[in-house]
C-alpha cells in the first residue's frame, strides 16, 4: 500500500518535529505509511510561545524535513490525502478545519480540539454534516504503560482514578485546556464517559478537579505547575489498584501517530467524538468552578 | 528501667488485643517497657461494633491476657503509671479523658482524638491546664513505609499530596472520624499544618476531599468504601514524586506502640496537639462541605 500523502497545518509546535522524525527515519522507533510532504505554517501572534519558535520551525521543517511549505489551507488540501491539525492554539482549530471538512480530507486535531466547549461542538457538528473522519487526542491517552493499564483485566471495573499531568497555562486556551488537557485524556482513558459535575481548586501550583461520575465514582485531576509530577494516574478497580507512570521507554508520539495512521487507513477513530466532546465539557465546567468556586455541572456547560 | 504499669479505657476496639499481643508475646516486633495490667471496659451501648465486641474482648483481656479489670476509670487510675484509651467511640474521649488528664497521667488516646472539634479543642485545654502529657494519631502516621519516605530527603519541600484509606462510616462518628482519619493522618504527616479551606465530595462508594494549605500548596484524602485502594499516598515535592504504599512490613501497631511508650518515658509527644486539632478540624471542616455542598474555610469553625 502507497503511503498516505499528508500535510500539516500549524507550525508552532514541538509535535511536528516528532512527526517528522518518527516519519522520515530519525528515530529509532519508525511509524510506517506516511508520508508528510507538506504543511501550511499558520501560527498564533499573540501567544509567545508559538510566535517565538515559528521561524525555527517553518526554517526546519523546509530544510532538514523536506516538507513543502503551502500559502494557503486550499492549496494543501489539493496536494494531501490526510490532514494534521497541529496549530497549538486551540482557538484557530474550527477555522482551520472547516475547510479540511469540507473538503473530507481524513483529519487528525491535535490536543485541544478547541479552546472552548462551544467551538468543540461546532467541529464535531461540521465533521458528522460533512461526513468527514476526524479525532482529537492528547498522546497520553495511547501512552504504553497508560494502555497496558487499560487493558488490564485484573482491575475489574475501574471505581476511581486520580490523574495527573504538568499544567502551565495560556491565558487564550484558559485553565485546563492549554496543557492539563493531558491528565483530562488519561482521568478519561480509564473513567469513560459519564461525569457529571466538577469542582476546580486553583492556586498559583496546582489545578486541582474532581469529577463526579455515574454510580458515585470520583475522577480527580491534578495539574502542577512547580516540584516534580510525571505524567500518570493512580487507577482504583475493584479488585486491584495501581501507580500508572507514563512509559520512559516508548515515546507517546510514536504510539500517537501510530493510532493517526490507522485512523487515516481505516476511517474509525480511535475516539469516540462524545468521549471528547465530554472532555471539552469537563475542562470548561471546572473553568467556571474556578472562577466562580462552586461545584459545577457539566450540563450547565452548553 | 521497671516497666510502666498501664491501663486500658475502653475494651471495643481490636487494638487492645494488638496491644496485648505486642506487650506480652515474644516476638521480632515486641514492643519492650510497658505492662500491661488493668482496665476498664467501657463500651458504646448504640454503636454495634462496640457493644457487639465487648463481651469477647473482656474474657480474652482476662483470661488470655491476665488484665484486671477494674469498674471506674478512679481505680484504674491509682493503679497505673500511664493510660492508654482505646475507646472506638470518639464521643466518648473527652469524659473518659478528663480524670486522666486532672491526674496528670501519661496518656495515649487512641483515633480519633474525639468526634468533633469542640471535644478535640477541650480535650487538648485541659490537657495543658493540667499540664499532663497526651497525644493523639492514627497508627498509620507511624507506619514503616510512610516514616521511611518522611526521612527520605530526596524528596525537598512536599508541594502536594494525595491520600488515600478504606473508609467505612459510622453516624455517631460522622464524615471521616470513624475510619477516614487513617489517609488524613498520612496526608498530615507529609503536609504539616496549615490547611485554610476545604471541599469535599460524598458519594456512596467514594469520600474526596481538596484542601488548599498555605502558598497554595493542595493535598487530597480519597476515603474509599468497596473497591481495592490501600493505604497510602502520592507524594508530589520539589525534586521528585512517589506513590508510597503502606506494606505492613512491620506491623502498624508495633509501629505505633514504640513510639507510645517513647512517648510516655519522655513525657514528650511525636505529634504536636496543634497539628491534630487541626486534622480535626479539617474533618469536621470537610463535613460541614460534605453536607451544604459548598468549599468550607477551616476558621469557620474557630
Amino acid at each position: 500500500m502507497a503511503n498516505l500523502k499528508a500535510g500539516i497545518i500549524g507550525y508552532d509546535t514541538s509535535h511536528i518535529m516528532r512527526f517528522s522524525e518518527l516519519t522520515k527515519g530519525a528515530s529509532k522507533l519508525q511509524v510506517e505509511g506516511l508520508d508528510i510532504i507538506a504543511g501550511y505554517p499558520s501560527y498564533s501572534a499573540d501567544i509567545p510561545s508559538c510566535a517565538n519558535r515559528i521561524d525555527e520551525y517553518k526554517k526546519t521543517m523546509v530544510e532538514k524535513w523536506g516538507v513543502k511549505e503551502m500559502s494557503s489551507i486550499e492549496q494543501l488540501l489539493e496536494t494531501c490525502d490526510v490532514i494534521l491539525l497541529e496549530s497549538n492554539d486551540g482557538r484557530r482549530h474550527l477555522k482551520e478545519a472547516l475547510p479540511v471538512f469540507k473538503a473530507k480530507k481524513p483529519v487528525f486535531i491535535d490536543k485541544p480540539l478547541a479552546a472552548s466547549y462551544a467551538d468543540a461542538r461546532e467541529i464535531v457538528r461540521l465533521a458528522k454534516e460533512n461526513n468527514c473522519p476526524m479525532f482529537s487526542s492528547s498522546s497520553l491517552r495511547f501512552d504504553y504503560n497508560v494502555q497496558q493499564a487499560k487493558a488490564d483485566k485484573e482491575f475489574g471495573s475501574i471505581l476511581g482514578c486520580e490523574a495527573v499531568s504538568p499544567a502551565s497555562l495560556e491565558i487564550t486556551n484558559p485553565g485546563l485546556f492549554w496543557y492539563g488537557i493531558h491528565a483530562v485524556e488519561i482521568l478519561y482513558t480509564f473513567m469513560g464517559r459519564g461525569c457529571s459535575k466538577v469542582y476546580c481548586e486553583k492556586t498559583e501550583s496546582t489545578h486541582f478537579v474532581t469529577g463526579v461520575w455515574d454510580g458515585g465514582r470520583i475522577g480527580t485531576v491534578r495539574g502542577a505547575r512547580a516540584g516534580a509530577c510525571g505524567l500518570g494516574a493512580t487507577v482504583f478497580g475493584e479488585k486491584k489498584f495501581m501507580k500508572v507512570n507514563s512509559s520512559s521507554e516508548i515515546p507517546y508520539y510514536y504510539q500517537l501517530l501510530t493510532q493517526i495512521v490507522e485512523f487515516f487507513r481505516t476511517g474509525k477513530p480511535p475516539v469516540e467524538a462524545e468521549e471528547t466532546l465530554e472532555i471539552m465539557q469537563f475542562m470548561e465546567a471546572a473553568l467556571i468552578s474556578e472562577r466562580e468556586n462552586r461545584p459545577v455541572f457539566l450540563k450547565e456547560v452548553k | 528501667m521497671a516497666d510502666l504499669k498501664a491501663g486500658i479505657i475502653g475494651f471495643d476496639t481490636s487494638h487492645l488485643i494488638r496491644f496485648s499481643e505486642l506487650t506480652k508475646v515474644e516476638s521480632p516486633n515486641r514492643v519492650k517497657g510497658l505492662d500491661i495490667i488493668a482496665g476498664v471496659p467501657t463500651f458504646s451501648p448504640d454503636i454495634p461494633s462496640s457493644y457487639e465486641r465487648v463481651e469477647g474482648y473482656k474474657k480474652d483481656m482476662s483470661e488470655k491476657w491476665g488484665v484486671k479489670l477494674v469498674s471506674t476509670i478512679e481505680e484504674l487510675i491509682d493503679m497505673c503509671d500511664v493510660i492508654l484509651l482505646e475507646s472506638l467511640d470518639g464521643r466518648r474521649h473527652l469524659k473518659e479523658a478528663t480524670p486522666v488528664l486532672k491526674a496528670k497521667k501519661p496518656v495515649f488516646i487512641d483515633k480519633p482524638l474525639a468526634a468533633s472539634y469542640a471535644d478535640a479543642k477541650e480535650i487538648v485545654r485541659l490537657a495543658k491546664e493540667n499540664d499532663c502529657p497526651m497525644f493523639s494519631s492514627s497508627s498509620l502516621r507511624f507506619d514503616y513505609d510512610v516514616m521511611l519516605a518522611k526521612e527520605d530527603t530526596g524528596f525537598g519541600k512536599v508541594l502536594g499530596a494525595d491520600s488515600v484509606t478504606p473508609m467505612s462510616l459510622e453516624v455517631t462518628n460522622p464524615g471521616f472520624f470513624w475510619y477516614g482519619i487513617h489517609g488524613l493522618e498520612m496526608l498530615y504527616a507529609f503536609m504539616g499544618i496549615g490547611c485554610s479551606k476545604v471541599f469535599c465530595e460524598k458519594t456512596e462508594t467514594t469520600h474526596l476531599v481538596t484542601g488548599v494549605w498555605d502558598s497554595g500548596r493542595v493535598g487530597t484524602v480519597r476515603g474509599v468504601r468497596g473497591y481495592a485502594c490501600g493505604y497510602g499516598v502520592t507524594l508530589f515535592s520539589e525534586k521528585q514524586f512517589k506513590r508510597v504504599n503502606s506494606t505492613g512490613k512491620v506491623p502498624y501497631y508495633a509501629q505505633l506502640l514504640n513510639q507510645i511508650v517513647k512517648f510516655f518515658e519522655t513525657g514528650k509527644s511525636p505529634v504536636d496537639a496543634e497539628e491534630t486539632l487541626e486534622i480535626m478540624q479539617f474533618m469536621e471542616a470537610a463535613y460541614r462541605s460534605e453536607i451544604e455542598g459548598r468549599t468550607v474555610f477551616l476558621k469557620e469553625l474557630d
